[in-house]
């Protein structure tokens, strides 16, 4: 992505600090679903089937 | 714990599924008219109101906004309640909500054929209506996040914050993209210009298809295919991973409808880039649909809802493996402005929005009125006229792409174009248009079936207008439990996660906005390109008004069978600092307008308008005799161009007071030249307007050249 945007002046910094920001995001995101308990993981699967 | 009784409202989702199947029929009718237009030209009826121009967005709106939409809200007010456990928070928000959408659509239904239109895609709708559309958007998010507030239920299921993210992502692309400046009731500038008004608009136009016909329909997906199915949805990780990628990559996507456009070539790469990664979840979700079924192809065969899942979830698997595809540039430089978009797009509408439509359909009504489906077997029949409709308008559509795009392109070994007539290639296409109204014919009819089977259905039950449930209530203090993984709070916290989901989606759009709005560089000035005269600026007006965009696009790109076809150099960013709005277009029905200035005399403009095919016989286009008859509305001038000054067109006080002179000057040499063709024209005409308008359409890139020269 970047070499896209080299051409581009002045907006560096927040170029920068967005894809940082995206990249803990996902990072956090897969962590997160790797390690999420199936327990919880088997009741969200059938929130649709409760009751109704 | 305390179990408390309520009841979900189903009134207001038969209203809308009403209003579905109601709007579904309109809409399709009208398009089917818009196809047959577009091979027998008789079939506009000879009326200003009901030419293609007009009709087109008439059948967009009406397919986007009033059928799906209407199918959305009926989907998620269902399974919203449902999944809450909690009946909607307002009725009085409910029936706001319900009555004002339909006040947008006979709005709609009586503007656009009038002609009153900002001629931006997808959001032709005058500035009025927009504020009205801006309205009722707010009252569904306010009852929506409110019911979710008030729910019974701990977590919020992966529908849901499909939902929350379509609330607020068409919130943030309609005022965006809408905000210009109004000169009268019905008439307004956009407040951008040229290039960036293009990058707005197709940023928006892109994540209109992303955020209403997308995200909606999978978090419909992920509730009643699994209930169609009876077991839970194939990966629940999936869905999570699915829905948090799919809203950060779609935003960015939206300059690959700008490719070999003067939008600076760093934006239209980014849109590349982030086209190509979108597979990656579209395909997740779609998988993740059809893997579901895993184990119930056996209940497939036998139960028609299942088998509507099935067709519409591959659709949308094709049509999001198709829009990478079709974002590549060497694949987009054959496929831009033909038939194959047509037919992209309609895999998905028809296919996706359609089939996941009528499988929701058959699944809600006969559950609210407490009965069976009347008739599987037409239900079967539905299936598959639907499907055949589908298969016999792409087939058609996609050859004809194909045929346009290569025969665009083709050179003699000489060197010269090997169809330098537009024309030829039109008339070629044209038996395979035909067979793509048969296949929305098809389609139309297995949509009777349904209306029959749903009301036979309706009248062998009654309405359970409100359902009763129970639930135990949900105790704020037990709501989080210490030690929590961060995504398992962020479910039970909705306001979070939608402050969350704007940021994702906005931080997209800004990267690819603010450089181009602030970066000078990214927007070449040309010194001899000068704002419109007041009779241009109003015959630019009636171009708007004809919908002259829908069919011919002012945009030549740097190939040489463009500059070669229309005869002039491509498109520059400089020539378009003055059009409030762009009318780029993204169709060549017609051939591209932009060097059309001075290429023909005012008077084969006259007999064209009158009568397109006098002068090039065999011509679709309809004629727009009403144009002779029509005076210019001088009293417009003015205000005009006082409103366009204020976004930035350089008009002095002395041009906007002496306009009326201005236009009389210019519409008198106009009326004279067409005189000496023995052509009497009142120079107060619209065509006059019109005329002027044409013959400037790259004059000012001709200019330069003479000077340099």
């Amino acid at each position: 992505m970047k070499q896209f945007l080299y051409n581009v002046t002045g907006v560096d910094g927040y170029l920068i600090f967005s894809m940082v920001v995206f990249i803990l995001f996902f990072v956090g995101l897969l962590w997160w679903v790797f390690k999420a308990d199936k327990t919880y993981i088997n009741q969200m699967k059938n929130l649709p089937f409760d009751n109704n | 714990m305390q179990v408390e009784k309520f009841n979900y409202d189903n009134k207001i989702v038969r209203n809308f599924a009403i209003a579905t199947i109601i709007f579904g029929v309109v809409g399709m009718l009208v398009g089917l008219l818009a196809a047959v237009q577009l091979y027998h030209p008789a079939a506009n009826l000879g009326t200003q109101y009901t030419s293609f121009g007009r009709i087109r967005p008439l059948h967009t709106n009406a397919i986007i906004f009033a059928f799906v939409g209407n199918a959305i809200f009926m989907g998620v007010y269902y399974s919203l309640q449902r999944l809450c456990k909690a009946r909607m928070y307002s009725d009085l928000l409910s029936k706001l909500h319900f009555w004002g959408w339909q006040l947008v659509i006979l709005s709609a239904a009586i503007t656009l054929p009038l002609g009153l239109s900002s001629s931006k895609e997808y959001a032709e709708l005058e500035w009025p209506i927009d504020i009205l559309i801006a309205l009722v958007w707010v009252v569904f998010g306010l009852n929506m996040i409110m019911t979710i507030i008030k729910r019974r239920e701990k977590q919020m299921y992966v529908a849901i914050w499909f939902y929350i993210a379509t609330f607020v992502t068409v919130a943030v692309l309609h005022i965006v993209n809408s905000l210009a400046i109004p000169v009268s009731l019905f008439k307004s500038y956009s407040v951008y210009a040229g290039v960036q008004d293009a990058l707005v608009q197709w940023w928006y136009g892109h994540n209109a298809v992303a955020f209403f016909l997308t995200t909606p329909f999978l978090g419909m997906m992920y509730y009643y295919l699994p209930k169609a199915a009876n077991r839970p949805v194939y990966s629940y990780k999936l869905s999570i991973l699915h829905f948090w990628s799919l809203i950060f990559l779609y935003i960015w996507a939206g300059p690959h409808h700008l490719l070999y456009s003067s939008l600076p070539d760093w934006a239209q790469s980014l849109g590349v880039a982030f086209s190509i990664m979108l597979i990656a979840p579209s395909w997740g979700g779609m998988i993740n649909g059809l893997l579901t079924l895993r184990g119930a192809w056996d209940r497939v065969r036998d139960e028609p809802i299942l088998k509507m899942f099935a067709v519409g979830v591959t659709a949308y698997g094709m049509a999001t493996f198709e829009g990478p595809l079709l974002s590549l540039k060497n694949v987009n430089a054959v496929a831009h402005f033909t038939d194959w978009i047509v037919a992209h797009v309609h895999v998905g509408a028809l296919g996706w929005n359609g089939l996941l439509t009528f499988a929701i359909l058959y699944w809600i009504i006969p559950r609210i009125y407490n009965t069976t489906i009347y008739s599987k077997s037409l239900m079967n029949v539905h299936f598959w006229l639907a499907t055949l409709g589908i298969v016999f308008y792409a087939i058609p559509m996609y050859w004809s792409g194909f045929t346009q795009g290569l025969m665009w392109r083709e050179f003699t070994e000489q060197g010269t174009l090997q169809y330098p007539e537009f024309l030829k290639i039109t008339i070629q296409i044209l038996p395979l248009h035909v067979l793509r109204s048969l296949g929305g014919t098809l389609y139309l009819v297995g949509f009777f079936v349904l209306i029959y089977n749903i009301v036979k259905t309706i009248k062998q039950g009654s309405l359970v207008a409100n359902e009763p449930a129970e639930a135990p209530a949900l105790e704020k203090s037990k709501l989080f439990v210490p030690g929590e993984f961060w995504h398992t709070v962020l479910e039970k916290k909705p306001v979070t996660f939608t402050v969350l989901a704007v940021i994702m989606i906005v931080i997209g759009g800004a990267v690819e906005m603010i450089p181009t709005f602030t970066v000078k560089q990214n927007i070449p000035t040309i010194s001899s390109v000068k704002p419109y005269s007041p009779l241009e600026l109003q015959g630019r007006d009636i171009y708007i008004r004809e919908g002259c965009n829908a069919c011919h696009t002012q945009w030549v790109r740097p190939f040489r069978w463009e500059t070669e076809r229309y005869q002039g150099e491509y498109s520059k960013a400089g020539e378009y600092v003055y059009d409030h709005p762009f009318l780029w277009g993204s169709k060549r029905t017609g051939p591209d307008l932009h060097r059309l200035g001075a290429k023909y005399p005012d008077s084969w403009h006259y007999y064209h308008m009158m009568d397109p095919r006098s002068m090039s016989p065999g011509s679709i286009m309809p004629p727009y005799p009403w144009l002779a008859e029509q005076d210019i509305d001088f009293a417009s001038t003015a205000p005009k161009m006082k409103a366009l000054r204020s976004v930035g067109v350089p008009y002095t006080d002395e041009e906007i007071n002496n306009a009326q002179a201005s236009i009389d000057a210019q519409a008198t040499s106009i009326s004279e030249a067409l005189k000496k063709e023995k052509i009497a024209l009142d120079k107060n005409k619209e065509m006059i307007a019109l005329i002027a308008y044409m013959q400037r359409l790259g004059a000012d890139i001709k200019k330069q050249n003479t000077v340099s020269n």
